[in-house]
């Protein structure tokens, strides 16, 4: 199956828009605005945004189960409307909310998506059918009704279904929504072992699922795409780079000489206690990282108690982003 | 997980794709589950539990006079009714074809897949009338001709008997499409019944108008096929045609309908 093609772009869309209800001005909903996201081969990429952003619309327009009506997109080098068929034979999905023959067992749920892709032997498709069971840790209920599921156990359900064919783009639509603690570390856990097999292309609202497990993130609001890139430097992101020092003692001296320095543009402190906390912006990491910290420690009657740059998290990030976008 | 060269590909291309599986879980569907028994035992007990009455029992009770038309008369009530019990069990059963797998969200799984859409209805046709027409016409029409001959003492003719049920059957499939065509229209049940009812009840309302001022209109309509069936047993020429050419036409246009308003559908 995974005959790959040499271009190392698995999802392109160019300018990808959706409007239900088109040219009906009451009805009219812009689901999808001119999107244009690029996903490389090999990457785990997070689709991220609040609930009504447009990511399973995306994903749909992706599969073929809505029709654009704007743009387009090629999904392993098949157009995604004309080749749509030709791109479900490469590909694995697991929607939102998994629905799936309540009657029918996990292992004849699997067995039934196995063959839409393969004919025989009957033997090598009970093994791989044995084999996605194993995988997300179905086995011991794998002859049980899918009726009495919990949602955990339909999520696991659902990835298994969606990888049974090995597809070289598994596309997963909130793979941890609506489950426990637990539940979501079992899917990441499951996520993480098919990335040296796969791309992986989920969206997700869980923005610390995300930091876990990819390495390329696009946010999305109401429709459009705010910022695409990959994870390290999102969390990067800020144009200058933001130094956290603690003091304690009289910090007025050594202020006004970092204050001088040409490298910084802006120093903010809060004073809790007896402690001093400064955020230092520079605009040279290199030169900061030689000299803030000896600037501070000339001062004798001062002592540093932490020293570090900020590290942002991709909530920050994505608040940011998206509060940039409704501002204007 | 490493590839496994072992399995062999499925090999469907265009409109093909994912029928053999499609079709393949809508025979399980009758075959595997107590479906096939519960609408065979039914229909045996409404359609030939009431000839077995008139055949075996009543003659126990009251003297029958000899009568040489009273395999062609009852055949005539007999074959009246199970288009009647035909149609019915076509429309209950297959009413949640499309609308119920629309509704609980299966659909869209199983079209995330490799399936064509056109693949999907043709399976769901396909699957339901081989169901519907071995329990509800031809497993009962062996069950009378059974009882006719042993009632008879000899084995009826069979090519007339056969080429009536051939006439039940294009009226099921009638049907039949209309239903599914329905299910792509709509996502309710409750204008697809309405609508198929309006149409099952309709024609005799139009034939009995039609019947004097406009008899080309009456018997082209596809309700007249049980009637048609009446001549085909007696194996006597056809008063018309127009009936099985529009039920056939009727039948493919609804397919073809339905498919292309699936195709149309967002999941």
């Amino acid at each position: 199956m995974r005959n790959s093609s040499s271009d190392s772009m698995v999802i392109n869309t160019r300018e990808l828009s959706k409007t239900y209800n088109p040219g009906k001005a009451s009805q009219e909903v812009i689901a999808i605005r001119s999107l244009n996201l690029q996903v490389h081969r090999n990457s785990i990429f997070g689709f991220i945004g609040p609930n009504g952003a447009g990511k399973t619309t995306t994903i749909k327009l992706l599969l073929g189960l809505v029709h654009p009506t704007g743009g387009s997109a090629t999904i392993l080098g098949c157009d995604s409307v004309r080749e749509s068929i030709d791109i479900r034979k490469r590909i694995g999905y697991l929607p939102q909310d998994p629905r799936f023959y309540e009657y029918m067992t996990a292992r004849e749920t699997l067995r039934f998506k196995a063959r839409f892709f393969y004919v025989g032997p009957k033997a090598e498709i009970e093994n791989r059918v044995q084999e996605m069971l194993e995988m997300v840790g179905l086995v011991d209920k794998a002859d049980r009704p899918i009726k009495g599921f919990s949602g955990g156990e339909r999520q696991r359900l659902g990835i298994a279904q969606a990888q049974i064919n090995y597809p070289e783009l598994l596309i997963l639509d909130e793979p941890a929504a609506g489950l426990d603690p637990l539940g979501r570390r079992g899917v990441l856990e499951v996520m993480k072992r098919l990335r040296q097999h796969t791309t992986i292309f989920y969206s997700t609202h869980i923005l610390d699922d995300v930091q876990q497990v990819s390495d390329t993130v696009a946010i999305m609001h109401h429709g459009e795409l705010l910022a695409q890139a990959p994870l390290n430097q999102l969390l990067a992101g800020k144009k200058h780079k933001v130094y956290l020092l603690t003091l304690t003692g009289d910090t007025s001296a050594a202020r006004s000489r970092i204050e001088n320095e040409k490298w910084v543009s802006v120093v903010r402190s809060t004073t809790d206690a007896d402690q001093t906390r400064w955020e230092v912006e520079v605009t040279n990491a290199d030169v900061a990282e030689d000299q803030l910290l000896r600037l501070v420690l000339d001062d004798k009657g001062l002592r540093v108690i932490e020293f570090g740059s900020k590290k942002y998290k991709l909530e920050d990030i994505f608040i940011d982003t998206v509060a940039k976008n409704q501002n204007g | 997980m490493a590839e496994n060269v072992q399995l062999q590909l499925v090999d469907e291309h265009g409109w093909r794709c994912g029928f053999a599986n499609v079709l393949r879980l809508e025979n399980q569907r009758w075959w595997a589950t107590k479906r096939w028994w519960v609408q065979s035992l039914i229909m045996t007990i409404l359609l030939n539990g009431m000839l077995a009455y008139g055949i075996w029992i009543v003659p126990l009770f009251e003297p029958v006079e000899p009568n040489p038309e009273f395999v062609s008369g009852t055949l005539d009530v007999i074959l009246i009714w199970m288009s009647i019990l035909s149609v019915f069990s076509t429309i209950f059963i297959t009413q949640s074809a499309i609308i119920g797998e629309k509704q609980s969200g299966v659909v869209a799984w199983i079209l995330s897949g490799p399936v064509s859409r056109s693949a999907f209805i043709i399976a769901e046709f396909i699957g339901n009338a081989i169901g519907l027409l071995s329990t509800t016409v031809f497993l009962q029409g062996m069950f009378i001709y059974l009882q006719f001959s042993m009632s008879e003492g000899y084995f009826l003719p069979i090519v007339p008997i056969l080429a009536a049920l051939l006439l039940q059957s294009l009226y099921l499939l009638f049907y039949l499409s209309l239903v599914i065509m329905l299910g792509t229209f709509f996502s309710s049940r409750v204008p697809l019944l309405a609508i198929s009812f309006a149409i099952l009840i309709g024609q005799p309302f139009i034939d009995n108008f039609a019947e004097e001022s406009a008899p080309w209109l009456s018997w082209a309509l596809p309700a007249k096929l049980p009637e048609l069936a009446r001549f085909a047993h007696r194996w006597q020429t056809l008063p018309s045609h127009s009936s099985i050419i529009l039920a056939l036409a009727l039948t493919l246009g609804f397919l073809v309908l339905a498919i292309w308003r699936f195709k149309r559908d967002e999941f």
